[in-house]
């Protein structure tokens, strides 16, 4: 293309974000639109001077402030106003709104309300492109705001140590909502903390589209040839408030002024020719707002759809029977289930801390462990540095890569180690993970497993014994996973890294030791559905992970010294409950005790007590009793560790009580 | 013509009140001129014109009314706006 071209190209791609947006602000004002919006007026440069660079199979993040990169990555703009709207025919049929469009047919994976929230996922994204080798790049856009946000820092060390297809475009604007960036941000340039990681960093005029063009053009080549990431900083003016609608106190109407004056659009516009395009564009949004009033409003009573996809049929136990069942450790089902995926599916891989014992993206060290635990150990040697990486002590970077991976091709199993490290990446857990299929109305599924260990005893302090089983399970969008023996250990891995949902991997840590039967087979056993270990007629117990042999003790117990016969359930799964196992049991006994070895307020013992209360009342014998731990942290010293967490004893009286 | 509204201008939809004209009744606007100030979640703010044309205003400072009340008209032409004044 002539100098002429790639200018007329990119101006009109410029109106077309320019001439939507107008509209976003007429139409905003009249108060049909549901919540609110950020437009993109200023940056329009930089959208179109990339995503003219990208394929349609590459990837991009956005923000916020995404209508321009949406449009400039191929949007359709009909489904984007149905979305403005709140419609069914949005692209997210109405679960997104403004702030959270996505188009994954053009590999748009998402605008992120949270700032910094999509870098690491593009991460992820160009992680799988790596991986699996297709040449293709993402591409995150973000805010100054972003690049003072942790996930920042974690997300460019990460894609420079593993020389990953990203190109990381920062949109300076100058504020983050109302506070300017010259106080906010330790450095002018932010490009200039690149280096920093090892990346090149530059600064370019996100005002001038050839400027844009030609520095990010290099910058997308280097990814995709191999050459890692790059920093760019598009220094641009921020012509309109934070939202529609910003009274903008915080800036003189001199200076409002002057940043409406400082239009990109404008300067170039008058060099070029664009015949009949504007009027096109104004007609096609005519349409666009047209179809999108008229179109119909989601049903209501399709409020819960999209949050978890289908189950996708497996080799479960019943239609697979083993036949090779020997004694074998819960920490060698989680390794024969890890090595079975991985063999079964070239999308799996293994990522986490220290889950290669340390090697990198190096030769394998010989007697290495694999995981703090064990759990990963010789997974290295059989599948490459390629599907099985040790990752930096930076969790927020590589649970959000995983989760960016997930939406790009891979079915990642993220090691976090221990739980109580999650909080460090509650974000992607939360609002990435946990939300993208909803939020962008089911175009996408979320294949990942997060591992990690939970559970106190061992003398492992407060930040390292935490079980968190409430705190997952109130999340929509998860599924919470807490195996108790070596054969469920396998079985359920198996399922949930071939389920199509993030499911959260719980366990404990008292139980990596344990021995019991194991199926030498794959094999999967069916998420959500709970086991009845042992029948009785008088009391449920219900038990998950290592509460599972307390409730068994208890129940040996009862039998022995009380003749009381009781049935224990264990619940494989918190998060979806089997609530037809639990009532159907309840029912029967007329009696429950739920051990939990969380603390008590708003936990799995609650929950399951208030669900099962709720469906089989009348033929309750005595109120459901909750056994859980303590309402503290979990202590160091053994005495106070052992009265923190629940007994058999505890378990007995509760059930004597009834 | 184009009609002048009570803009929403946040997250809330509450009735929103005209606090007082920036521009003269007849006056020619350009598209980003201030031309009124209206209060809305407590915070008073100027808003600017998204159209060019002459103004005729059509609500008094202090008058309060839902998101989308039209309060001016904007006629393309002076002729225009003398038309809908009535003035010959």
């Amino acid at each position: 293309m002539t100098d002429d071209e790639i200018l007329s190209a990119g101006l009109k791609m410029m109106i077309r974000i320019r001439v939507f947006e107008d509209r976003v602000l007429r139409e905003f004002a009249k108060g049909d639109m549901p919540g609110f919006v950020h437009t993109y007026h200023g940056a329009e440069a930089v959208a179109a001077g990339v995503c003219a660079h990208l394929d349609n199979a590459d990837m991009i993040t956005s923000t916020h402030r995404g209508h321009g990169h949406c449009i400039a990555k191929g949007c359709d703009l009909s489904a984007m106003v149905a979305e403005l709207y709140g419609r069914e025919t949005g692209l997210c049929h109405g679960r997104g709104g403004s702030m959270h469009i996505a188009d994954f047919d053009r590999g748009i994976l998402g605008a992120n309300a949270i700032v910094g929230g999509g870098i690491s996922l593009a991460v992820g994204g160009a992680l799988a492109a790596q991986v699996k080798g297709d040449g293709r790049v993402a591409v995150s856009f973000f805010g100054d705001g972003a690049a003072n946000e942790g996930i920042f820092h974690e997300s460019l060390n990460l894609a420079a140590i593993w020389g990953l297809p990203v190109v990381f475009v920062c949109e300076n604007n100058g504020w983050a909502e109302s506070t300017p960036t010259s106080y906010a941000t330790s450095v002018t340039d932010i490009a200039s903390r690149a280096p920093g990681y090892g990346i090149p960093g530059i600064v370019i005029d996100g005002a001038d589209y050839l400027d844009v063009f030609e520095k990010a053009g290099v910058a997308i080549e280097r990814a995709r040839s191999g050459g890692g990431p790059t920093l760019i900083e598009a220094k641009i003016t921020r012509m309109r408030g934070h939202y529609v609608g910003d009274p903008e106190q915080y800036r003189s109407r001199v200076e409002r002024r002057a940043a409406r004056a400082a239009d990109p659009v404008a300067s170039l516009g008058a060099t070029v020719e664009l015949g009949d395009y504007l009027t096109n564009v104004e007609a096609e949004l005519d349409s666009a707002y047209e179809s999108a009033l008229a179109a119909p409003w989601p049903d209501p009573s399709t409020v819960q759809n999209y949050v978890l996809a289908p189950v996708r049929e497996g080799n479960t136990l019943a239609s697979f029977p083993p036949s090779t069942v020997r004694e074998g450790s819960y920490l060698q089902g989680l390794n024969e289930g890890l090595f079975e995926a991985m063999r079964r599916d070239p999308s799996v891989i293994v990522i986490g801390e220290d889950i290669a014992g340390g090697a990198g993206l190096g030769e394998p060290i010989e007697g290495a462990m694999g995981g703090t635990f064990g759990v990963t150990k010789g997974l290295l040697e059989e599948f490459g540095s390629g599907r099985v990486r040790d990752t930096p002590i930076s969790e927020a970077g590589f649970v959000g890569a995983g989760v960016g991976a997930s939406l790009a091709g891979l079915r990642p199993v993220v090691d976090l180690m221990w739980a109580s490290f999650a909080p460090y990446c509650f974000d992607q857990i939360f609002n990435q993970a946990a939300k993208m299929r909803y939020m962008f109305g089911g175009q996408t599924n979320v294949p990942m497993v997060l591992r990690m260990a939970v559970g106190a005893g061992l003398r492992a302090g407060g930040q390292h014994s935490d079980t968190l089983y409430g705190l997952f399970a109130q999340i929509p969008g998860l599924k919470v996973v807490v195996p108790s023996t070596p054969a469920d250990a396998k079985g359920l891995l198996l399922a949930a890294i071939a389920d199509d949902n993030p499911v959260v991997f719980l366990e404990h840590m008292s139980l990596y030791r344990t021995t019991g039967p194991l199926p030498a087979e794959p094999y999967e056993l069916p998420i959500g559905r709970a086991a009845i270990i042992r029948a009785g007629d008088d009391v449920t117990l219900i038990a998950a992970g290592s509460t599972v042999s307390l409730a068994l003790q208890a129940a040996e117990q009862l039998e022995d010294m009380e003749g009381v016969s009781a049935e224990v359930i264990d619940l494989r799964t918190i998060s979806p409950l089997d609530v037809e196992t639990l009532t159907v049991s309840v029912a029967r006994t007329g009696r429950a005790v739920v051990i939990d070895e969380s603390p008590p307020r708003c936990g799995i013992a609650s929950e399951v007590a208030a669900v099962v209360t709720e469906a089989v009342f009348d033929r309750l014998q005595s109120p459901i009793a909750r056994v859980t731990a303590a309402n503290s942290p979990v202590p160091f010293s053994p005495p106070l560790e052992d009265a923190y967490l629940p007994s058999v004893d505890d378990v007995v009286r509760a059930a004597m009580r009834m | 013509m184009h009609d002048v509204i009570l803009p929403k201008t946040g997250l809330y939809e509450d009735d929103v009140v005209l606090v007082e004209w920036i521009v003269a009744e007849g006056s020619r606007i350009a598209v980003g001129d201030p031309i009124f100030v209206i209060e809305s979640e407590k915070v008073e703010m100027e808003i600017e014109s998204n159209v060019e044309g002459w103004i005729h205003l059509a609500a008094e400072p202090g008058f309060e009314a839902p998101i989308g009340t039209r309060i001016a008209v904007v006629a393309d032409t002076e002729l225009a706006y003398r038309r809908l004044v009535g003035e010959s």
